[in-house]
């Protein structure tokens, strides 16, 4: 989340993900860092006790949102699907 | 105590003060227990006990722009109970914890900070080293163990909730602080070993995830004493890796956290044991070290067959840790029973940092 901030403040756009667990940490991070309406992507949690096939599952939930917070609409397929 | 207070307040002077400390409940600026209000005029105190100037910078988090100064920590010292004397030592704590950096209390697996003091200053202002050293009731190290924890919640704004992310948290975030018991202690102490004079004053810092008690009072052999730590500090959650198998991403108890550390507080009574055998202090954390691990079997059981231990057979021996240094031995407690506890977590430890005189 910090991190993903600052990119932007250096004018880089950047989007962070994160698990849903964790949206009351990004909202406290974001307001921290001065950016109290900065948007994440949030996928299910958890992530670290996935196998390859759960890990794919996420990154699909991840990849609209994603996309959506960095302003790109010419992408409509998951590569790989 | 009640014919001493009625001497001294009225029951008027009584109720504002609790008035006073609910305010403190409502602006958010407590544990969950009660602070004592830091009014100017107590911060001042404290303040009169350094020659440090109130705005000088003791430990920065760039990453949430907010910095700890000489002032805030005062303040923070005054809300946890401190004595003004105690903040000096308080103002190398906050030193020493800078160079751990704040960002390590947001993690899930809620560090703690455990806080050894050596040398004079633990007699100056009755830091207690030996018993019940972990445990409440000894003003010095309860409430420096707690100004550090209340300097995080309000300086730095790491609350559960929000920035403090711990799935669980331990009782020692409220405070861990303890001295050093050098006065039973076979070996050099811990501020020596690292480097600092034996006549000075100073503070170490290492995360502590958890606590874990050991009790081994059937032998006086300090192999088997010694193992009994190396197996206790081995257990199976202690040591988290990420590793890539077989098509599955694991994240599992196992194998090899370079970064793990563990403060080893040996009791009196072990530790007199131990040197009486013969061991020095660095043959005793060479023993821990080599010992201080799991075969590959067990991580195999535990779920992870990673990177690291690939093509090893189940009765390898995997060590924990890359390095000695990450074991630190403290003697401290009571002299009374065959009792150690660990502070596990990571390392490397902060400091010594020296603790200045008035």
């Amino acid at each position: 989340m910090a991190d993903g901030t600052i990119f932007e403040e250096r004018g880089l756009q950047a989007a962070a993900v994160i698990t849903d667990s964790f949206h009351a940490t990004a909202r406290a991070m974001a307001r921290v860092r001065g950016f109290p309406d900065y948007r994440v992507a949030a996928v299910t949690n958890p992530i670290g006790s996935l196998d390859m096939d759960g890990v794919r599952q996420r990154a699909r939930e991840a990849l609209p949102q994603v996309l959506e917070i960095l302003g790109i609409t010419d992408i409509r397929d998951v590569p790989g699907e | 105590m009640a014919s001493q207070t009625e001497t001294e307040f009225t029951e008027d002077d009584l109720r504002k003060a609790r008035r006073a400390i609910e305010h403190c409940f409502e602006s958010g600026w407590t544990d969950g227990l009660p602070v004592v209000p830091p009014i100017p005029e107590f911060v001042d105190e404290f303040l009169a006990h350094t020659r440090r100037a109130p705005g000088q910078v003791l430990c920065t988090a760039p990453h949430l722009q907010r910095e700890c100064t000489v002032r805030d920590a005062a303040a923070n010292a005054v809300m946890a109970g401190c004595k003004p004397e105690y903040f000096q030592t308080f103002i190398a704590v906050v030193e020493a914890f800078s160079k751990i950096g704040p960002v390590m209390s947001q993690s899930t697996t809620g560090r703690a900070f455990a806080i050894v003091i050596n040398g004079p200053v633990r007699g100056r202002i009755g830091i207690n080293c030996t018993h019940n050293i972990l445990g409440p009731g000894d003003r010095a190290n309860s409430t420096i163990g707690r100004a550090l924890r209340l300097v995080l919640l309000n300086v730095f704004d790491i609350r559960p909730h929000a920035l403090d992310q711990s799935t669980h948290g331990t009782p020692s975030k409220y405070c861990l602080c303890f001295g050093e018991n050098q006065e039973e202690s076979p070996w050099e102490p811990l501020h020596v070993e690292l480097g600092s004079p034996r006549e000075a004053s100073t503070v170490t810092i290492q995360q502590a995830r958890s606590t874990l008690h050991i009790d081994h009072r059937t032998t006086q052999v300090p192999e088997e004493i010694l193992y009994t730590i190396a197996r206790s500090m081995s257990y199976a959650g202690h040591q988290t890796a990420s590793a890539s198998a077989g098509g599955r991403i694991l994240q599992t108890s196992g194998v090899f956290h370079k970064n793990l550390g563990c403060i080893v507080v040996l009791g009196p009574e072990h530790a007199r044991h131990i040197s009486k055998g013969g061991w020095s202090k660095q043959e005793v954390i060479r023993f821990l070290f080599e010992h201080w691990g799991s075969s590959a079997g067990e991580l195999r059981r535990c779920g992870g067959e990673l990177d690291e231990i690939k093509g090893l057979s189940d009765d390898a021996f995997v060590p924990a840790a890359a390095v000695p240094e990450s074991i630190k031995v403290v003697v401290a407690g009571a002299n009374n029973a065959g009792e150690s506890t660990l502070l596990l977590g990571y390392g490397p430890c902060a400091g010594p940092r020296l603790i200045e005189e008035a």
